[in-house]
Order: C-alpha cells, then sequence, then structure tokens
C-alpha cells in the first residue's frame, strides 16, 4: 500500500477523535448527571 | 414498641441495581447500548474492509481508502446541519417553543463541526495524494469551510448565556440564517471560480467512480458513520439536558457542603 | 413600520452628525487600511489591478466597526430595551438603523472610492459609472442589512464584540466577491490570474443581479427575525 502513512493518519485521526469524543461525552454523563436520580431522566 | 424489619432481598436488589448503575452511563438506555455496539461493530468492519479487505483503484491506488473516510464524514456533517437547521425550524415555528428541539440543533451542530473539521482534514490529504496540493479552491471546498467556521460562530452564539429560551431563540435564528447563507456562499464562489477557466491541477468536479468492493466498503463507512452520529447526538443531547437542569443544582450542593462544613468547623 | 423606520434612522443619524464619530475615526481608519495594503503588497504594478478588491476588503472591515458603533449606541443606556418596551415595531427599528448604517457606509465608500483612484492609480471607465454606482448602492443595502441583523444578535452585552466579526465575516463573503467583480468590470481591470487582461462592463451586470439577490433575502430576513433577536427573556 503505497503512501500508507497518510492513509493510517486518516483512519487513526479520524476514528481517535470521534471515539475520543464519544469518551469525554460520556464521563461528562457521569459527571453532570451524579445529581440527577434515575428515576427522574425522561429517558428512563 | 414497632419493629423494622429489614428488607434484606429489595436491599441487596437495589445494592445491585447501583452498581449496575455505576457502570453503565447515565445517559445510556437499552436501546442506546444497542446502538453503540452495531456502530462499534460498523467502524470494525469499515476498518477491515477499507483498509485490507477492499482492492486497490487502478488510476488512483490506495488513496481510494481514504475516500472510505472522507466521503462518510462530508455527509455525516452535512447532515448534521440539516437536522440543525430543521431542529431550528421545529423550536421556532412550533407554539410550544419545546427545549428538546433547541437541544437537538446545539448536539447536532456540534457534532457537525467535529465531522466537518475531519472532512476538511481528510480532504486535505486526499487531495495532496491525488491532485498534489492541500487545497482548491473551487465551489464545494470553499463552502464546506465556510459551513465550518459559520457553524462555530452558531457554538460560540450558543455560549452566550442567558435563559435556555433565549439560548433557544437565538441560536435557532442562527441556524436557520445559515441556511439562507451557505447557498449564496456555494453560488457566489461556484459563479466565481467559473471566470478561471484555464485547466487547472486539480479537477475537483471529477467525482471517483466506485464499484464492486470498494462500493461496498464506502457503502459501511456510510451507514456506520452515520450510526455514530445518531449515538453522538443522542447522548450529547442528553448530556445537555443534565447540564441545564443540574449545573445549578450541583453548585447549590456544593455550596451547601461548604456551608455544612464551615459550621462543623466553626461549632467544633 | 416605515415611520418608524424613518424616526429610528434619523435619530442614529443625527447622532452621528453630533458625535462625528464616524467621520472622526473610522473613516481615517478605512484610508488607513489602504495605505496599509499597498505597504504589504508592495508592488506597483499590481494595485491598481486588485483595486476592487482592496476597496471592498476596507469597507468590510470598516462596516465591523460601524456595526459595532451602531449598537454601542443603543446598549449603553439600554435604549434598545426600551425601545423594545415600549412597544415599537423591531421590524421598524431594523429598517431604520440599517437605512442609517447604509447611509453611513455610502459616506465612507466614496471616500474610498477617491483614495482608491489616489493612492492606487486606478482609473474608473466614464462608461462604467452606471455599474460602478448601482453595484455599491445594492452591495451596501447588503451589507447594511447583513450588519445590522447579526449586530443584534451580537451586540451589547460583554463578550459578544468579538463574536461579531466571526459571525459576519462568512455571511458577507458573497457580496464581496459579487462587488469586487462588478467594479472589476467598470474598472476594466482583472486581478489574479485570469486569462483576459480587459474586462467587459456587460460582464458586471450578472454579479449586481446576485448583488441584487443578497440584499432581498437578508433584508426580508432582517425583518421577520429582528423582533424574536430583541426579545431577551
Amino acid at each position: 500500500m503505497d503512501d500508507a502513512g497518510f492513509i493510517f493518519a486518516c483512519y487513526g485521526v479520524t476514528l481517535g477523535a470521534l471515539l475520543m469524543y464519544a469518551g469525554v461525552l460520556l464521563r461528562r454523563a457521569r459527571r453532570t448527571g451524579r445529581a440527577a436520580k434515575h428515576e427522574d431522566l425522561p429517558w428512563t | 414498641m414497632s419493629i423494622t424489619v429489614p428488607n434484606v432481598e429489595g436491599e441487596q436488589l437495589h445494592a445491585r441495581r447501583a452498581w449496575m448503575r455505576q457502570w453503565r452511563g447515565v445517559t445510556s438506555t437499552a436501546f442506546s447500548r444497542v446502538l453503540g455496539i452495531v456502530t462499534l461493530v460498523g467502524l470494525a468492519w469499515l476498518v477491515i474492509f477499507g483498509l485490507v479487505l477492499s482492492p486497490e483503484d487502478e488510476i488512483q491506488d490506495s488513496s481510494v481508502r481514504i475516500l472510505y473516510i472522507h466521503v462518510p464524514t462530508a455527509w455525516v456533517a452535512y447532515l448534521a446541519f440539516g437536522v440543525t437547521a430543521l431542529c431550528s425550524a421545529m423550536y421556532l415555528f412550533r407554539p410550544a417553543h419545546s427545549l428538546t428541539w433547541d437541544r437537538i440543533a446545539g448536539a447536532s451542530s456540534e457534532i457537525g463541526v467535529m465531522f466537518m473539521g475531519l472532512t476538511l482534514v481528510t480532504g486535505a490529504l486526499w487531495g495532496r495524494l491525488t491532485w498534489g496540493v492541500f487545497w482548491a479552491w473551487d465551489a464545494r471546498l470553499t463552502t464546506t469551510a465556510f459551513l465550518f467556521v459559520t457553524y462555530i460562530g452558531y457554538l460560540a452564539v450558543r455560549r452566550l448565556g442567558g435563559s435556555h429560551q433565549a439560548r433557544a431563540r437565538r441560536s435557532a435564528v442562527l441556524g436557520l440564517l445559515a441556511v439562507l447563507e451557505i447557498p449564496l456562499v456555494h453560488f457566489s464562489v461556484r459563479l466565481w471560480r467559473s471566470l478561471h477557466q484555464e485547466a487547472s491541477v486539480a479537477n475537483p468536479n471529477g467525482d471517483v467512480k466506485l464499484d464492486g468492493l470498494m462500493l461496498f466498503s464506502l457503502m459501511v463507512g456510510l451507514v456506520s458513520f452515520t450510526l455514530l452520529y445518531a449515538w453522538l447526538v443522542l447522548h450529547r443531547q442528553r448530556v445537555m439536558y443534565l447540564e441545564d437542569r443540574y449545573e445549578d443544582a450541583d453548585l447549590d450542593l456544593a455550596l451547601a457542603q461548604r456551608r455544612a462544613e464551615n459550621e462543623e468547623n466553626s461549632r467544633g | 413600520m416605515w415611520r418608524t423606520a424613518r424616526l429610528v434612522a434619523s435619530k442614529d443619524l443625527l447622532i452621528e452628525w453630533r458625535s462625528r464619530q464616524v467621520t472622526n475615526q473610522v473613516l481615517p481608519f478605512a484610508g488607513l487600511t489602504l495605505v496599509l495594503f499597498a505597504f504589504a503588497l508592495d508592488r506597483d504594478d499590481i494595485t491598481a489591478r486588485v483595486a476592487p478588491g482592496l476597496f471592498w476588503l476596507a469597507t468590510t472591515f470598516s462596516l465591523i466597526v460601524l456595526v459595532q458603533r451602531t449598537f454601542a449606541v443603543e446598549t449603553s443606556d439600554g435604549a434598545l430595551d426600551t425601545l423594545r418596551v415600549a412597544g415599537v415595531d423591531p421590524a421598524g427599528i431594523y429598517l431604520g438603523k440599517s437605512l442609517a448604517l447604509a447611509v453611513q457606509l455610502l459616506v465612507l465608500e466614496v471616500l474610498l472610492v477617491i483614495g482608491v483612484v489616489v493612492f492606487y492609480a486606478s482609473n474608473i471607465r466614464p462608461a462604467g459609472i452606471v455599474l460602478v454606482v448601482t453595484a455599491g448602492l445594492l452591495a451596501t443595502c447588503g451589507l447594511a442589512f447583513v450588519g445590522t441583523l447579526y449586530g443584534g444578535l451580537a451586540a451589547g452585552a460583554k463578550g459578544r464584540e468579538t463574536l461579531l466579526p466571526l459571525l459576519l465575516l462568512p455571511v458577507v463573503a458573497p457580496v464581496l466577491i459579487g462587488a469586487t467583480r462588478a467594479f472589476e468590470a467598470a474598472f476594466g481591470t482583472r486581478g489574479g490570474n485570469g486569462i483576459r487582461a480587459g474586462v467587459e462592463i456587460a460582464d458586471g451586470w450578472p454579479w449586481v443581479g446576485m448583488l441584487a439577490v443578497f440584499a432581498a433575502v437578508f433584508g426580508t430576513a432582517g425583518v421577520l427575525a429582528f423582533g424574536p433577536l430583541l426579545e431577551e427573556a
């Protein structure tokens, strides 16, 4: 595979950024939701 | 005299549920968990097909592999902004002015900005491989860049503060104005570039033809990125709900705790 | 609505006439940008060719300052809130402020054109005057409409002043493109790497059409959107 560097960079940056964002999002959910009661949330 | 009988089973069940809840996220539901797993499987497929299983293109060799990422991110970015515009309209024009529309619009715009940034980066890398340049001044690329900057402005406006309804109203108006602005930008840039009729290094209008296994890889990318988008918007929107509702509560809680500490210290 | 617009416009222009802030501060600023462009470009043969672009760049940057000025006038004493509470038609406020802004912009542009002719040694073809005036008027309307609208969004409380350029400049891009091309047609020059050295005046008119569409679209949008924007619950 020529230009392997570019291609791996693409995949790595994209998937890495997205997965990191997802992780940060879940952590933020946990932190902000500390005060919330499980039953009060409209999606449960 | 009354005896309280300890409800052992009930307590055990409660403890187990609490333990489970600690591992599952606050914003998760059964649906979102299934969605997440399917998305991860799809992304894994994408990596396998995109990097390994799909063949090389005759003309472009392996740079076509970048397209399996680039096209889906572009698609999701535009989808996200379409959703933002739609939800902005729903918020403004429905008499209930439900804040849920505003939250979905905001969540979608944040994720859209991220995907748009990734689109620009992956597109630049692909352009470098295919045309030899990182950038070309054509209507599609320029509009993409403008969309990116416009929605960064939108995100900044969302942070201006004030009541939640004020934020929603401001953002919704801005979201709809962006829908007006982008076609104008696109059209004027296209008209502008059509003046430069010399043969350019980059021919952005030459779309790549994909078929067979390559097309399948692209489809896998499109589907899994769309699922990922849905999962991200779902969670982001719920986090926004939590922030709206509980950030004040969190502050009050911290203040109350601090006050209680001070009282104890002064008493003891 | 039109009566309100006229009242608001004359109020803004009167304030400007009395304080002379635009004439004393913004016009020199615009002139300075023209000079700085010449320093930065450092090529006498180019400046005449890019003169239309530099003219509209200077106008666009001055627009930002003008918009901030036009809303600073209101928010310093909470005047906008007072107007709103008094039940004044927000569409009228919008049109009035746009009108005042347009007038100030036109004064600025007239002086800038003189500056461009003087500094950059460009000359307008006599046949192109109609094109220049039409394009200039339509572009100014578009800029005024858009500036007032986004100014209403970004004006006032702290933390908002730096938001205005970020919001405004992407939206203004079509005007920049269209007006520059129209002026190039009128001036008879072509900047950049176009093939033909000369431009026909007729080439400018499609751009004028686009400027008209821009002004119409954002004028309408502004009239509709200014009311909701002013409400700060």
